[in-house]
């Protein structure tokens, strides 16, 4: 399916109008549905290039607030200790190359898209959140941990030159909202051509109904479990009764 | 197969969730006391946020603890104005818990906090059921090398007169002819306190009530359970209305999936229970409780895979 997809808009990418910069990309999923049997998902991100260039693809999620807590052993215990706050930073960031980032990027270049997990930058902090850089990366290594943030060199494919594709797991801890794709074709270590697409991760259906209901009818969610729980409580005693 | 679990925000093996309702309905037909002191930590050990499983406990626990009372009203079998003081304490105790957990969740300590009190729990429950039936079991071997006759457990002799305790004397005594005692009401709603706490802290109490109640208060263990239950009923109404709305913690698809695993559990538990020998179930039961406490301890004392732990939320 998603290869037909991609055939199919090969003689589009190709095609003069569409090609204004030297990149067109575009992602599998438009729209990527939780639902009750949602595990994460995998994303492709494809497209096409003009001329033969370097492709760096970076998929950055929805901002998070977060807490950052440094463990420590108390009594023999590992407890969560001081903690640093940051009022904005991706929930998920995952950058893809063709090659090893320094290979063709200069370094300058590397901070200003961040094209590597090392070069992303630490976003401007609204007032009042105290985190330093040093901070950020620890943030950084956690979120790595949680495969929330991904660095994936030499993971873009070219295929005969002017097309490539480059895929991504989001995990299903990862946040729900708009993530944003940009793909850059590099040459001679600059960008010379950016292309944007977005996509949205989204709750449907009974998890999104359930999660709306818990946060914003917090009475009527808390009836309701309550209602759950009388009538599967009667069911198990009646079964309880017929067999045991 | 996997379910997505709305507000835990995670996804778990469906089938591993339903046999964890399972296990907990099991235990629960076979000794007769609530699963919920299983499904905690066997939730925790999935990696289900300790705070999510025990708001859901809760929720629960209103419904097996309504269908338990009902069966005890029939048979008269609860001390109905002990009860109301209970559910006084209760209460209030549950109110406490909240406030304490959502402390706890600010320090970003909550799932510790709550492990800590399962290891506790657990290993000192697992110990005293564990020393006891093994003292059985030894006790009932020796006799059968002696050649005596069986155990001789004169039945206790129901108490005529009214029992006077605690404070029977003070200005806060209060009778309980149901019971057959007087006692200063603030024993058993300081006990329905503690209980309340632990509802709301680690998602169940009977643990605690129960023997507090034939030890502390001396209430006739006919009307123990009943009465205990009757306080539960309410007390764990209230404490998933507060978990609901205070601390989001309630995850309807998570309860109904482990209740229907409980729906399957708990009658086969019922029916290994009349095979088994009660004291050899017993002993089992002290030995896994003393196991998941040991198993619960160790993930607290390893040093952690990564230095840091995150907390995000999305930023509306």
């Amino acid at each position: 399916m998603k290869r037909l997809l991609f055939l199919a808009l090969i003689p589009f990418l190709c095609s003069g109008e569409a090609m204004a910069g030297n990149v067109v990309a575009d992602v599998s999923e438009r729209k990527v549905d939780v639902t009750v049997g949602y595990n994460g998902t995998k994303l492709l991100v494809f497209g096409a290039i003009k001329k033969p260039a370097d492709i760096a693809v970076v998929v950055e999620g929805p901002p998070v607030q977060a807490k950052l807590y440094t463990k420590k052993k108390e009594l023999g215990i590992w407890v969560n200790g001081d903690s640093a706050f940051f009022g904005s930073v991706p929930g998920f960031y995952a950058v893809a190359t063709t090659r090893a980032v320094s290979e063709f990027v200069k370094p300058a270049a590397i901070r200003r898209y961040g094209l590597s997990l090392a070069g992303l930058d630490m976003p401007p902090q609204p007032e009042g959140s105290k985190a330093r850089p040093e901070n950020f990366l620890s943030l950084k290594q956690a979120q790595w941990m949680k495969g929330h943030y991904q660095e994936k060199q030499k993971k873009v494919e070219i295929i005969e030159k002017n097309l490539f594709r480059a895929s991504f797991d989001i995990p299903a801890s990862a946040p729900k909202g708009t993530y944003t794709v940009r793909v850059h074709a590099i040459e001679g270590g600059r960008v010379v051509s950016t292309d944007t697409v977005n996509f949205t991760v989204e709750t449907v259906g009974l998890e999104a109904s359930i999660y709306r209901l818990a946060y914003k009818r917090p009475f009527l969610y808390a009836f309701l479990a309550l209602v759950l729980s009388l009538g599967l409580g009667g069911v198990s005693s009646y079964v309880f009764r017929r067999l045991a | 197969m996997n379910v997505y679990l709305p507000i835990a925000e995670m996804s778990v093996n469906f089938l591993i969730l339903l046999a964890i309702g399972a296990a907990g309905g099991f235990f629960s037909g076979l000794f007769g006391l609530g699963g919920g002191f299983l499904v905690t930590p066997l939730l925790a050990f999935i990696g289900v946020p300790s705070s999510v499983a025990v708001g859901t406990q809760a929720n629960q626990l209103v419904g097996t603890s309504l269908s338990g009372v009902l069966a005890h009203w029939k048979r008269r079998n609860i001390d109905l104005r002990m009860g109301m003081i209970m559910l006084v304490g209760g209460f209030a105790g549950s109110a406490v818990g909240a406030e304490i957990f959502k402390w706890l969740q600010t320090l970003g300590n909550i799932d510790v906090a709550i492990k800590m009190c399962y290891v506790t729990m657990l290993g000192g429950m697992g110990w005293a059921i564990f020393a006891e039936s093994s003292r059985r079991l030894w006790k009932r071997k020796q006799a059968a090398l002696s050649g005596t006759g069986s155990e001789n457990i004169a039945a206790a002799q129901p108490p005529q007169e009214m029992m006077r305790l605690w404070g029977a004397d003070s200005w806060s005594a209060l009778d309980f002819p149901v019971s057959r005692l007087r006692v200063s009401v603030f024993v058993p709603a300081g006990i329905g306190f503690i209980g309340g706490v632990l509802l709301s802290l680690i998602g169940t109490g009977g643990f605690f009530l129960i023997p507090a109640m034939i030890y502390i208060v001396r209430m006739p263990p006919r009307l123990v359970s009943g009465t205990t239950l009757f306080q539960i009923v309410f007390t764990s109404t209230f404490t998933t209305i507060l978990q609901a709305t205070v601390n989001h913690s309630v995850d309807i698809l998570m309860a109904a999936v482990l209740m229907i695993g409980g729906v399957v559990g708990a009658p086969i538990g019922a029916r290994v229970s009349s095979r088994l020998n009660p004291v050899w179930a017993r002993f089992l039961l002290g030995l896994l409780l003393i196991l998941m406490a040991a198993k619960l301890l160790e993930s607290l004392m390893t040093t952690p895979s990564e230095p840091f732990s995150l907390e995000t939320r999305l930023l509306l």
